[in-house]
């Protein structure tokens, strides 16, 4: 009862952070058509106006080239959300599968995944994207797919996790009574119930896929100019920071709100999911 | 001669705050415990008699609001100065032993914390207070008990170790809620009995929370009947039980009428053989789980096998199931001889009860889905044919229609073990196991399914092969009864032949352990 209190406030916080992640997403969107500023962009630049403080004219003041800060901050929001999104997704797509059926048929199938899987986990989380951009090539999808690469580990770790919990769950002894299959276990029984923390997982990933990239892009792995992506203005401003702070804090309170939205709603995930608590 | 009051509970109302808004979870509630005495709290689970154990220690749940009342001690109001008493003058005993000690942290150190660190004794006073406690528990090898960990206790030694927890305080008050529903019935008497020696020694009263009527009858003196939230009867064990005023009162004790080891089926006639098992060995490395089991079941009969936690039966069914396979034996069904070493390959003539309903349903399926899955596994496609029969097999389990499109967790307890029944019958087999499938229910519950099962066995002539640990519901089933214990049969014979003349010792004792609830 405690917890359901605890929830309907947690919800309204949780209802605030998927505000603010959807409207960034439209605005960011609209942005080009909205904002005067639209060619800034596409790598346009006004040195007569540069490094002006915040006006009404630009909120966020201008930079050393002289764009729209605030059009610049919303227009990268679309590249580190698509970063969020895309890693979250690859590696789910990759993980999970091979976390399950590690998980559900065990033996040296098992054993084959996880010491790959254990392989890509011994390097340290930033190495792993740093190699492989570098290799590649700096650019935002290779981002993407470096950091990727480094995180399904974990997802096969999680639901392999799950896998091995449920498939000793009465029900699937029951249904292999009747006969079912592996897949049939996997799909209809294993799946569905081990989702959740998968989801939870994704959500709280999301946030340090941004600040993972973010990262990339200021050591000049990651988004290439003219693209704009919230690291990459930081690192194209850095310069001036002690004597023009907006060019550099309007990017990063964004970085911090947009990670701390994608948190909050991993939070918030993770108590509605919560079986306890789904079944009082 | 009236005893002094030592715990008096005044006209208490307690509300639950919760999505759908305040809820009332005790409605003026009126407890007197007095000095000395075993006062019994009955009920059924979500009656609310744990909530009263809670409010006594001050151990609510935090939606919890106290809209009026009182609780007196030693006739002073302890409302605001309940922390001060628990554990203290008041201790508590959980249904869980295991669960409710740290597994991280042995015996000993489990009673240096609430000795050293709430009490201030000194290493050399704690020491004697574990011996002196752990000792009049009857505990043996004393030394060694404390220095293991939780799961290396068994459930009675865990239990025995909660009670000397609880008496190293010397409590006046010791609150013990279910403490017997996870032990086996010889169990349960042993440490009733203990408990209620230690209240003699100790001069202390004991509040026991139970749902059996008659462990109540057996210990208490004075017993309360509780139901949704409120106290429908209370007065003396005799009064109660000779003259129960209240309609729920009547109806509790109508279900438990003495005599009872009841029998219920006599007609033998000869019927073909459906499941024969012959001299089955199972091992966990080089430990023999099961020793040379063999057993007869005939077509439209019940097998009933009856032993404790750990003898084995559990094990049994899975290998008649093919979810785990025999060292050696082998399992006939239906005179298709199935070698015990197969694993995978179905067979629609067997089906199979769990204990525990909400486990064995998948918590993200619907109970449409639940049922229809053996259907789906069997190869039926046309929906509509499969939707005929899973309502058919919900009516004739006596679940509304309604109810396909539910969860498990919507469910009730008897309700899901209904969907596990239905499931386990929509294939028409021709044996079904169950595996302990009432000891997860209440005992008006229970009592609705064994009379779903014999109904059941009398329209389609199906066989059981009933495990459980109750020698009660057993019997009540049975057409003959095997006795397992520790991984093997010591004695098996039709159920009146093992009830009324049992032969071996352990047979006996567990004979007994029934008739001692009767007075």
């Amino acid at each position: 009862m405690d917890i359901l209190k605890k929830l309907s406030h947690q919800r309204s916080i949780t209802s605030y952070a998927i505000f603010f992640i959807v409207t960034l997403i439209i605005f960011s969107l609209l942005i080009p058509i909205l904002s005067p500023y639209a060619e800034d962009l596409q790598g346009a630049v006004h040195f007569e106006i540069a490094n002006k403080s915040p006006t009404l004219s630009h909120w966020f003041g201008t930079d050393a080239a002289g764009r729209d800060v605030f059009t610049l901050t919303i227009g990268a929001a679309l590249s580190s959300i698509k970063i969020a999104i895309m890693v979250v997704f690859i590696s789910i797509i990759l993980g999970v599968p091979l976390g399950l059926i590690a998980g559900s048929i065990g033996g040296w199938l098992d054993e084959i995944i996880m010491r790959i899987t254990d392989g890509f986990l011994a390097f340290p989380p930033l190495v792993l994207p740093i190699m492989i951009t570098s290799i590649l090539g700096p650019s935002l999808n290779n981002v993407i797919f470096g950091i990727s690469i480094s995180w399904f580990p974990w997802y096969v770790r999680i639901s392999r996790a799950q896998a091995m919990i449920i498939r000793e769950s009465d029900y699937v002894l029951i249904s292999k009574t009747f006969g079912a299959s592996q897949t049939h276990i996997i799909t209809k029984h294993i799946l569905p119930n081990s989702i959740n923390p998968i989801i939870i997982q994704a959500s709280i990933d999301a946030g340090y896929a941004i600040l993972i990239s973010a990262g990339l892009s200021f050591i000049g792995l990651g988004a290439q100019p003219p693209e704009v992506e919230w690291g990459l203005l930081i690192t194209q401003s850095r310069a001036q920071f002690l004597n023009h702070w907006w060019t550099i804090t309007f990017p990063g309170t964004f970085i911090i709100l947009t990670v701390l939205s994608f948190n909050i709603i991993g939070d918030g995930l993770r108590d509605i999911l919560n079986p306890k608590i789904a079944k009082e | 001669m009236m005893q002094k009051s030592l715990l008096n509970i005044k006209n208490f109302s307690l509300n639950i705050e919760s999505d759908k808004g305040l809820e009332r979870i005790l409605s003026s509630i009126n407890l007197d415990i007095k000095e000395g005495e075993i006062t019994g709290l009955v009920g059924q689970t979500g009656s609310g008699k744990t909530m009263i154990s809670r409010l006594i220690l001050d151990l609510l749940p935090s939606g919890a609001r106290i809209k009026n009342g009182d609780i007196l001690y030693n006739s002073i109001s302890i409302l605001d100065k309940r922390k001060k008493i628990r554990g203290n003058e008041i201790a508590i005993i959980f249904q869980d032993p295991t669960g409710s000690m740290n597994p991280l942290y042995t015996v000993s150190q489990h009673f240096n914390f609430i000795l050293k660190n709430r009490f201030n004794y000194r290493q050399k006073d704690i020491n004697h207070i574990i011996k002196k406690c752990l000792k009049d528990v009857a505990l043996i090898n004393i030394a060694e008990i404390a220095k293991k960990y939780p799961h290396q206790l068994s459930g009675g030694q865990a239990q025995r170790v909660m009670i000397a927890l609880a008496i190293s305080v010397n409590p006046k008050l010791i609150i013990a809620d279910e403490i017997t529903t996870a032990l086996d019935a010889n169990l349960k008497i042993q440490t009733l009995d203990l408990l209620l020696s230690l209240k003699d020694k100790l001069n202390s009263s004991v509040l026991l929370i139970t749902h059996d009527l008659l462990i109540a009858k057996r210990y208490c003196t004075r017993i309360n009947i509780i139901e949704n939230g409120s106290i429908v009867e209370s007065g003396e064990t005799a009064a109660i039980f000779d003259r129960p005023k209240h309609e729920y009162t009547k109806e509790l004790l109508s279900k438990i009428k003495p005599g009872s080891l009841k029998h219920n089926k006599t007609k033998n006639t000869k019927a073909p053989l459906v499941l024969t098992a012959k001299n089955i060995i199972k091992k966990y490395n080089t430990i023999k789980i099961l020793n040379g089991i063999s057993l007869n079941l005939y077509s439209g009969k019940t097998l009933g096998i009856i032993g404790e936690s750990g003898s084995g039966k559990s094990t049994l069914a899975k290998i008649i199931l093919k979810i785990i396979p025999a060292d050696s034996g082998n399992v006939m069904i239906m005179n298709d001889n199935i070698k015990t070493t197969a694993s995978s390959s179905s067979n629609t003539n067997i089906g199979i009860v769990f204990q525990n309903p909400l486990e064995s349903l998948n918590p993200k399926m619907t109970i449409n889905d639940s049922i229809s899955e053996p259907l789906a596994l069997a190869g039926f496609k046309d929906p509509q044919k499969i939707k005929s029969k899973v309502h058919k097999i919900m009516s004739k389990v006596r679940l509304q229609k309604k109810l396909s499109s539910k969860y498990p967790h919507e469910l009730s307890g008897g309700q899901r073990q209904r969907v596990s029944i239905a499931r386990a019958l929509i294939l028409d087999p021709k044996i079904l196991i169950l595996d302990e499938p009432t000891s997860s229910l209440d005992l008006s519950v229970q009592e609705t399914i064994i009379d779903l099962l014999l109904e059941l066995q009398n329209d389609s002539n199906i066989s059981y092969l009933f495990i459980s640990h109750d020698i009660n519901l057993v019997s009540k089933i049975s057409d003959e009864i095997s006795v397992l214990y520790q991984g093997e049969i010591i004695e098996n014979g039709p159920t009146s032949q093992i009830i009324n003349n049992p032969k071996n010792t352990y047979t006996k004792s567990l004979i007994s352990s029934v008739y001692d609830l009767e007075i």
